[in-house]
């Protein structure tokens, strides 16, 4: 029991270890869009990112300084400067503002000039103005003195929430002048969307997000729930992915964004966040594994339980009587059952000709090669222990096949347990190949456009599922071997008292 | 003739004593070589469709067979051992990379890894499958050798006081053959197996050469590719008969039957 629940604490680092793998892994390899749905912005950002440590993470105050610093020294890419200034908008301003003063009358123009854009947004000077560098100057400066207290997060966290509860222009101006500084709590007040309430309130938000953001296009007020459940993934990921450039990162959050701020971090986030990731489709993994998964567990199962326990009796019984009918019969049996590809069969058996159910036709070849390894592997096992001085004993007393089968049921079943954790890889590669022969709308399917299309979140789902599945299913057989293998008992008790 | 070549001679007299082993060698021989010399005594192009792809698989299926089982067997081998001969904390280290190594289906790996590796499609999915089968040898040779560590003459040897050293190379370590050899020729079944079914999900990359492609080629076309299909067929059979004659050769005690 010590030594099962040592296994079970040995798969949480475990998990941790292979999702790093894994993820290092499909990183190399994830090198071209993934989602049909992402915004390119969220994208190129994902790729900016190191994959699992970034020493200094960029948050708003070391973007905008760097950009003003580039535009006051004039370093030769001022736009991109400008353009940086202007996607940070009012959650640089809070940066920027306080040391404009400093700067010298050249940069501080091209600075001033540069956040123009951002007025615009905020609609404090109208589209068709251009003012001269002086008026520029002198706009910021006036800004900054009149509403440098409304740059507080107190201040937009409660003009968030009155805009959420009720859309007026009054509300949305609020937020409009704040622009970018008030992101995070719009963000915070997005929130899940589940009911027709929260697909309301996400429809008000996104007329103050949609200026701020591509990626957060508005939510018509008629739109249903999936719909605006839909848009808001998007505007979240957008969000999950770049939201610490518009945030000032200080003391334990700058610690936690050195990992989090990090593709790997980026992943793990989205993968709390959404249920474990959002696929190419942008819905969650999680729901596309309970929609699709359930015909491959259909399939594994009817691999596992039919072919291995169904085999497994039929080779013991098979084994304790060689050379009779069931015996006989069971080799070639067997034999084919191993050797044709389960494909052909699943498809010939799908043909409209044969009249069997699709959904049967799959199980029935799915049942087979696990039948055929289980009762060989079985029968195999069988013929050994009839050489063994315990079957002899039996023999000697006039038991008949039965009994002897009775008697070797628990040490053959031993051995065929251990098989069992390190198959499973190779029957979910079969249950792929079945679902596709016979046209089931499994896993396999959706993880073949998966792989097309370089999903990392579905692929790393299906590493850590498989992981776990295979790590529980390898404890539950070797706890079940200790405890049916009398040899294996005696080990563990030898260990217990120190004589190995 | 020495007695370590007499035991080899009388493994393999008795591993192919029965009419099925023979048989099932004479097929696989019969691939390799047509895969070999078919091209030369008959050129693809002047053959159907049909005998062409079988040939071009059996080719590949023989490549990939011969670098999964070069890969698999001395890898699967070392690592059994050092797990099961080893001590506690080795065995435990060693057995959770072989948890963690085991499960990565190479129907998801090898279209990903072979976008982000320069390697050949069939180098790779040998590795890959190398990697698994080397696994499932290194825990069947483990768990051989655990079970041998706690059987009576073993714990006799201790009691005389032989070192461990000497307990595991003369009453442990000969054990691990068995399954080795067994698993060996498993492998060469699943690896066949394996390949058709990348093949016949269109994982199979530009170069089309298993007979899983071929497989599914045909049924698109609503026919049946005999020859890539008895391929398939014949050498995963001939594999596992292989595999329970060896098993049977090499343990020579005498079986008794129920009456």
């Amino acid at each position: 029991m010590r030594h099962a629940l040592g296994r079970i604490l040995w798969i949480v680092p475990s998990l941790a270890l292979v999702s790093a793998i894994a993820f290092f892994v499909l990183a190399q390899a994830a090198a071209s869009p993934a989602s049909l749905d992402a915004d390119v912005t969220t994208e190129r950002r994902l790729r900016s990112l190191p994959l699992f440590f970034n020493p200094a993470p960029a948050d708003v105050r070391i973007l905008s300084l760097q950009a003003v610093a580039g535009l006051a020294t004039s370093d030769g890419a001022e736009a991109r400067h400008a353009a940086t200034l202007a996607r940070l908008g009012g959650a640089a301003l809070p940066h920027v503002l306080p040391i404009l003063e400093t700067l010298r009358p050249d940069g501080r123009a091209r600075v001033a000039l540069a956040l123009l854009p951002v007025a615009r947004r905020m609609r404090l000077i109208r589209e068709d103005t251009a003012p001269d560098a002086d008026e520029a100057i002198l706009f910021w400066q006036r800004f900054w003195e009149d509403h440098a207290l409304d740059f507080r997060p107190a201040v937009a966290r409660r003009a968030v929430r009155r805009a959420a509860l009720e859309a007026s222009t009054a509300r949305r101006d609020e937020i409009r002048e704040l622009d970018t500084y008030a992101l995070a709590e719009l963000m915070a007040a997005l929130g899940p969307v589940r009911t027709r309430a929260d697909a309301d309130r996400a429809a008000r938000l996104s007329l103050l997000l949609e200026p701020l953001s591509r990626a957060c296009s508005r939510i018509p007020a008629d739109a249903s729930v999936p719909q605006a459940a839909a848009r808001v993934m998007r505007c979240r990921r957008w969000w999950a992915a770049t939201g610490s450039e518009y945030v000032a990162l200080d003391g334990p959050a700058k610690v936690t964004a050195m990992v989090g701020d990090t593709r790997y971090g980026k992943w793990l986030d989205e993968a709390v966040r959404f249920g474990l990731g959002l696929t190419y489709r942008g819905t969650p993994v999680l729901t596309e594994l309970v929609r699709h998964g359930r015909w491959t567990l259909i399939l594994v199962a009817a691999g596992l339980l039919g072919g291995y326990f169904g085999g497994g009796v039929v080779g013991l019984l098979a084994g304790a009587r060689p050379g009779r009918t069931l015996d006989r019969l069971l080799c070639p049996l067997a034999l084919i059952a191993a050797a044709v590809p389960p494909a052909a069969l699943a498809a010939w058996l799908s043909a409209p000709e044969v009249p069997l159910p699709r959904a049967s036709a799959a199980i029935a070849v799915m049942v087979l090669p696990g039948f055929a390894l289980a009762s060989r592997h079985q029968r195999a096992l069988m013929r050994h222990a009839l050489r063994e001085e315990p079957a002899r004993t039996l023999l000697a007393f006039g038991a008949g096949p039965l009994a002897l089968a009775r008697a070797h049921l628990r040490d053959t079943s031993a051995a065929m347990l251990s098989l069992l954790g390190s198959d499973l890889p190779l029957l979910l590669t079969a249950a792929f190949v079945v679902e596709r022969a016979a046209g089931l709308a499994g896993l396999g399917e959706f993880t073949l456009e998966a792989i097309e299309r370089r999903d990392l979140a579905w692929l790393m789902a299906l590493a850590l599922l498989g992981t776990l599945t295979v790590g529980l299913a390898q404890i539950v057989s070797d706890a079940l071997l200790s405890r049916l293998d009398w040899r294996l008992h005696t080990s563990f008790a030898l260990r217990a008292e120190g004589s190995e | 003739m020495t007695p370590h070549l007499g035991r080899r001679a009388d493994l393999l007299r008795r591993t192919f004593s029965s009419l099925r082993s023979r048989i099932a060698l004479a097929l696989l021989s019969l691939w390799l070589l047509a895969a070999l010399f078919g091209p030369l005594v008959a050129p693809w192009p002047s053959l159907s469709t049909d005998l062409a792809d079988g040939l071009r698989g059996a080719r590949g299926s023989a490549v990939l067979v011969v670098l999964v089982l070069g890969l698999a067997v001395p890898t699967g081998w070392g690592l059994g051992l050092l797990a099961g001969a080893g001590g506690r904390g080795r065995d435990g280290a060693l057995a959770r990379v072989l948890e963690l190594a085991s499960f990565w289906p190479a129907v998801v790996l090898v279209p990903l890894l072979a976008t982000s590796l320069a390697l050949p499609r069939p180098l790779l999915l040998g590795l890959l499958i190398a990697i698994g089968e080397s696994c499932r040898i290194a825990r069947l040779v483990r768990g051989e050798l655990r079970r041998r560590r706690a059987a009576p003459y073993v714990l006799a040897a201790r009691a005389l006081g032989a070192s461990r050293l000497d307990v595991l190379r003369t009453h442990v370590v000969p054990h691990s053959l068995r399954p080795l050899l067994v698993a060996a020729a498993f492998a060469g079944a699943t690896t066949v197996a394996l390949d058709s079914a990348l093949a016949f999900l269109g994982l199979e990359g530009p170069d089309p050469r298993a007979w899983g492609g071929a497989i599914a080629h045909a049924l698109t076309r609503g026919t049946l590719a005999v020859w890539p299909l008895l391929g398939v067929l014949t050498t995963t059979a001939s594999f596992w008969v292989l595999a329970e004659a060896l098993d049977d050769a090499l343990d020579p005690r005498p079986r008794l039957t129920p009456e």
